[in-house]
């Protein structure tokens, strides 16, 4: 038997307590997402849980596009409406935020091609 | 502190720190391309091959989480530029670090005390490990056990290290490279 | 032969950062997600060294590692350490505790638990909130991993040549 009394007690307790911190943050859905950008022609991908901010070139000038705390904003941006801004942060699969004067779009995607998007939509 | 020790140290360190301090991706990768041409002409044997083989498998490995601006796609998996740079900026700290380490020996800097003796034979216990045979993944436990006994049992010639002539010329030039090309990452380039 | 106590945690804490090396190169599809292999060497430490010389081969790992990682002036080293400290501290009082009825399987599970709660609280701190979303992932990797690990260690100490000229030194 490779396996000793304790170490059957240990990987228990470990369950118990993985098991209470998943009951702690069940309603947050667990799978990577990206932050997908379209300006001009042009893709980018960020992934949602690494805290950055970016600044892209669009048709008017330029937008400013936060991720932080696994959401993502765009937080200023060369149009002048500003409706952009207030649409303030997003942080669910499928969810956009868009500066259309600036032909700028934002979008969260689910990680390409796996189940969840699937099951999303 | 005696002068010769403080020229060690700064030769050995210094050029570690500057190096890591680098930003930009392909300068680190030139810089570790230097200290492998560098490695070569200080006599040590060289293998290429290992070396390029590491480097675009690190790439591709960083390549799976991407980052940044779509390059292009293959199939569902986008190839992206931060994380292209990312694998680059990797690969070479690891390539980069290697080469240095071949050169200056840590072990020929004498830390005071016994934590310090304890650090420098760590160091010099790596560099044997890394720098024997390779090792492979098949029977990889007794490989490991095998290096211990080895290491174990390496006299103490580490303590007589006076007959190991090293040119501290040469070693600045480590360090004189490494201060050039990190001044042109912060001053030069721009992007 | 005479074998100098500090000339074990030295050698040790080489495999450490040899280990650490690998670790490095080995693809990790999740941030922060680590495989520990690294750790081998300090649970070896729990049968060889005492407790005090366990807490000094952690310090020269984590300091070790994190200038071959390159990140020894960022805060992943302060991350990295609290995380090998708290992992090292719990196996350390479990196998003082436990003696024989516990082998390295139960042991690098607390540690691989702790490491990973230690890191995700600082992480929250450090980073925001958010990073908890990866905190589930790291915890089931880690009890996954944890074990692997612990099972090629019971393997390595049954079987390891060195272990056994040390023992009887």
């Amino acid at each position: 038997m490779i396996l000793k009394p304790f170490d059957v007690v240990l990987v228990f307790v470990s369950l118990i307590t993985i098991t209470l911190f998943f009951i702690n943050t069940l309603s947050s859905d667990n799978s990577i997402s990206y932050v997908k950008v379209e300006v001009e022609g042009k893709e980018y991908l960020y992934p949602l849980d690494r805290d950055e901010t970016e600044v892209f070139n669009g048709s008017l000038g330029t937008t400013t596009v936060e991720i932080k705390d696994g959401s993502a904003a765009i937080i200023d941006s060369a149009c002048t409406n500003k409706t952009c801004i207030q649409i303030g942060e997003i942080n669910k699969n499928g969810e956009s935020s868009a500066c259309l004067p600036n032909r700028v779009l934002v979008t969260i995607i689910g990680k390409e091609n796996s189940e969840v998007d699937v099951l999303a939509y | 502190m005696d002068k010769e020790y403080f020229i060690k140290l700064i030769t050995g360190l210094l050029p570690i720190l500057l190096f890591l301090l680098i930003t930009n991706p392909l300068l680190k990768l030139l810089m570790a391309v230097i200290y492998i041409i560098y490695s070569i002409f200080s006599g040590f044997r060289v293998k290429l091959l290992p070396n390029i083989i590491l480097l675009f498998s690190i790439i591709l490995i960083n390549l799976l989480s991407p980052q940044g601006l779509i390059l292009f796609k293959i199939g569902p998996q986008a190839i992206t530029k931060g994380a292209l740079l990312s694998g680059i900026n990797r690969a070479s700290i690891l390539i980069g670090l290697l080469y240095i380490s071949k050169n200056i020996s840590l072990k020929s800097v004498k830390f005071r005390g016994v934590a310090g003796e304890i650090i420098s034979d760590t160091f010099f216990y790596f560099n044997q490990l890394t720098s024997g045979n390779r090792v492979v993944f098949k029977n990889f436990m007794d490989q490991i056990d095998t290096k211990l006994m080895e290491l174990t049992h390496i006299k103490d010639e580490k303590t007589t290290n006076t007959n190991i002539k090293t040119n501290n010329t040469n070693k600045f030039f480590l360090l004189i490279a490494t201060t050039l090309i990190l001044l042109i990452d912060k001053y030069l380039l721009t992007f | 032969m005479h074998i100098n106590r500090n000339k074990i945690i030295s050698i040790l804490g080489a495999l450490a950062l040899f280990l650490s090396l690998i670790e490095y190169v080995i693809p990790k599809p999740i941030p922060f997600l680590k495989i520990g292999i690294a750790n081998i060497p300090i649970m070896i430490s729990l049968i060889l060294l005492t407790p005090k010389e366990t807490i000094i081969l952690i310090c020269v790992k984590s300091v070790g590692a994190s200038l071959i990682g390159g990140t020894i002036f960022s805060w992943v080293f302060l991350y990295s350490i609290s995380g090998s400290l708290s992992s090292g501290l719990v196996m350390l009082l479990l196998k003082r505790v436990l003696k024989e009825s516990v082998s390295m399987i139960g042991l690098g599970v607390a540690g691989a638990l702790c490491s990973n709660l230690v890191q995700i609280y600082l992480a929250t701190i450090l980073l925001g909130s958010g990073a908890k979303f990866i905190g589930l992932p790291l915890l089931i990797s880690g009890l996954i991993t944890g074990s692997i690990i612990g099972h090629l260690t019971n393997k390595f100490i049954s079987s390891s040549k060195w272990i056994r000229s040390i023992l009887l030194n």
